[in-house]
């Protein structure tokens, strides 16, 4: 279970900082075990930002992040770094999370390699090459790189990524926007299938409300940094 | 008013030719806003640049493309230029295309002062009139496009489009990465330009519901089907026209399996054959374009000889 309390953050821009921006605005949220919720709302609302609080990659002014009873917002270095393992973001653009000179193998590899899940090279491989099969990709794409994948296959590569440390909570944010109807529900299903297998529990940002109707168990609805609706489906 | 009659682009590559729009034939009616539909990568883009003759050195291509009973595959690029903006308009997918250090208003006369030679006082009178029109404030032609959203920058793509009072617009994507309320106010533009003839690319399907009079689909380079809009949507003729719209969120979000061809080896017969639930013996063989009832269809389940 994820919880955010009292989140705030704000952004200062132009050129002496003069502007500000306040991006989330006192939001509590919670994602139960192996829940989806569906966070949705017009560009510019606020929710990539509060979907990066919740991973600790964005740190907010005030508030807490709550991951299994843990207080995130005190932790540091190494003790942090053994809970990021645990959650996982997949984004709306997968070229920022897949490095454009490196192979596919290797994006998907360095996880494996950083936590030294693997004994050996054979191992290593064995694993990667579970995983790829596992969300739809085969041996071929392996030695390619990004540019030389389609949306779809990419968006593949990068919940292939999100998989290999085995995550227990995961933020999609927006992560079929950008792919055609047909792509979109394969993706959708793939991350749907884990889910089942793996209780995993995701924040699925997006802005097609059809979409959250479909997957969700419980939508929120963002305006200028506040949750200002909350619905249950099932 | 446009006419294209086996319009081939093929590209050379090191890997081999890329037959990106591979023989395709249909014609838009004056006044008609025809769409057209399909997965990323099926050659819809190319097929615009290509009735524009806006593809790059290595593409070949052959067919015809009438406007108006001109062939524009024949045409100098002297005389291009001159329908080019004046009398076709072009709203291409990227926003990028707006040039960053020019006011957009500036951008949204310079065709009108060269193709109409008229003075500049009244052609940004005019462009003020058609920013208060679309909606983006008439008080905002001196600003440079960082300074506005993303739909707003659409706006303003399509104000430039439609300056020059063309004939027949087409825009490449226009709802392409937008949230719902931007989309819908996409719809609402392109509704208030009103009953100019429109070629519209997209794979935004509520996009080209609420929009289009006419739908094509297009897969691997070819056209599968092409009907009314209210009869594709209540009753699809392809097998991939039914794939797509089982696939929206709101149809049951059901995938196409399998994936898209390759465009430089196609199957060959049909193209949609390894994915096809229905597949049979005959469809290794190529299937025509049939005529249901003024709708078309290229597939064998539909071949009544
Ligand atoms: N790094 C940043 N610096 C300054 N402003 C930012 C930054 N990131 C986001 N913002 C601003 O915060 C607000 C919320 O942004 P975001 O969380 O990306 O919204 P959404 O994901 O709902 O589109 C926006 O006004 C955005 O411009
Ligand atoms: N300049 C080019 N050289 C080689 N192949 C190209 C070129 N431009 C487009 N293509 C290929 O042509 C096909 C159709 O592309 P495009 O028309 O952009 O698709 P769509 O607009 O339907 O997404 C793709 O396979 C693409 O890779
Ligand atoms: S021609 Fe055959 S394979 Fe192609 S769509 Fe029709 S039934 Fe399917
Ligand atoms: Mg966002
Ligand atoms: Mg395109």
């Amino acid at each position: 279970m994820i919880e955010g309390k009292k989140i705030r953050k704000v952004f200062k821009s132009g050129i002496f900082g003069g502007k500000t921006v306040v991006a989330v605005d006192n939001v509590d949220i919670t994602v139960y075990d192996g829940e989806t919720v569906a966070l949705v709302g017009e560009s510019g609302s606020g929710k990539s930002t509060l979907g990066r609080i919740l991973l600790m990659l964005i740190k907010p002014d005030e508030g807490r992040v709550i991951f299994d009873g843990v207080d995130l917002t005190k932790l540091k270095g190494r003790e942090l770094r053994r809970f990021r393992t645990k959650m996982q973001l997949i984004p709306q653009n997968p070229e920022e999370a897949l490095d454009p000179r490196w192979r596919i193998y290797d994006s998907i590899a360095e996880p494996i390699r950083i936590h030294k899940l693997a004994g050996s090279r054979n191992e290593e491989e064995e694993l990667i090459l579970e995983l790829i099969r596992a969300v739809g990709l085969k041996e071929e794409h392996l030695n390619r790189y990004p540019h030389e994948l389609s949306g779809g296959e990419l968006q593949r590569a990068v919940i292939a990524r999100a998989l290999t440390l085995n995550p227990k909570f995961i933020v999609c944010d927006e992560p079929t926007s950008m792919l055609d109807i047909s792509t979109q529900a394969s993706i959708v299903r793939l991350l749907v299938e884990f889910q089942k297998r793996l209780g995993i529990s995701y924040l699925f940002i997006t802005h097609d409300l059809e979409l959250a109707e479909v997957i969700a168990d419980r939508i929120l609805v963002m305006r200028n940094g506040k949750i200002v609706d909350e619905r249950s489906l099932h | 008013m446009l006419e294209i009659e086996d319009l081939k682009v093929y590209f050379r590559t090191n890997a081999g030719k890329v037959k990106a729009v591979d023989g395709v034939s249909f014609e838009v009616k004056r006044g008609e806003r025809f769409t057209l539909i399909g997965e990323s990568g099926s050659g819809k883009s190319v097929l615009a640049q290509a009735i524009l003759r806006l593809l790059p050195k290595n593409a070949e291509v052959s067919g015809k493309v009438l406007f108006d009973g001109r062939n524009l595959i024949e045409l100098g690029e002297e005389d291009m230029r001159k329908i080019r903006g004046r009398e076709i308009a072009w709203i291409p997918q990227s926003q990028s295309s707006l040039n960053p250090v020019l006011t957009v208003g500036f951008q949204c006369a310079e065709p009108v002062i060269e193709h109409f030679r008229m003075d500049r006082r009244s052609v940004f009178a005019k462009v003020v009139r058609l920013f208060e029109f679309l909606g983006i404030g008439g008080n905002r032609v001196e600003n440079y496009p960082h300074q506005f959203s993303g739909g707003m920058r659409q706006r303003v793509l399509v104000a430039m489009g439609i300056s020059a009072d063309p004939k027949l617009i087409i825009a490449d994507e226009p709802t392409k990465g937008l949230d719902a309320s931007k989309r819908s106010q996409i719809v609402e533009l392109f509704e208030k330009v009103g009953d100019k003839t429109m070629l519209i690319i997209t794979h935004d399907l509520n996009f080209a519901e609420n929009l289009a009079d006419k739908i094509a689909v297009m897969y691997c380079g070819k056209i599968v089907e092409v009907s009314p809009t209210k009869e594709f949507f209540s009753e699809p003729l392809h097998p991939y026209s039914r794939g797509l719209l089982d696939s929206l969120p709101s149809r049951g979000l059901k995938p196409i399996k399998g994936f898209q061809p390759s465009m430089i080896n196609p199957p060959k017969g049909c193209r949609f054959r390894d994915r096809c639930e229905f597949a049979s013996e005959r469809c290794k063989s190529e299937p025509p374009l049939i005529n249901l009832n003024g709708r078309f269809v290229r597939c064998w389940l539909y071949d009544r000889r």
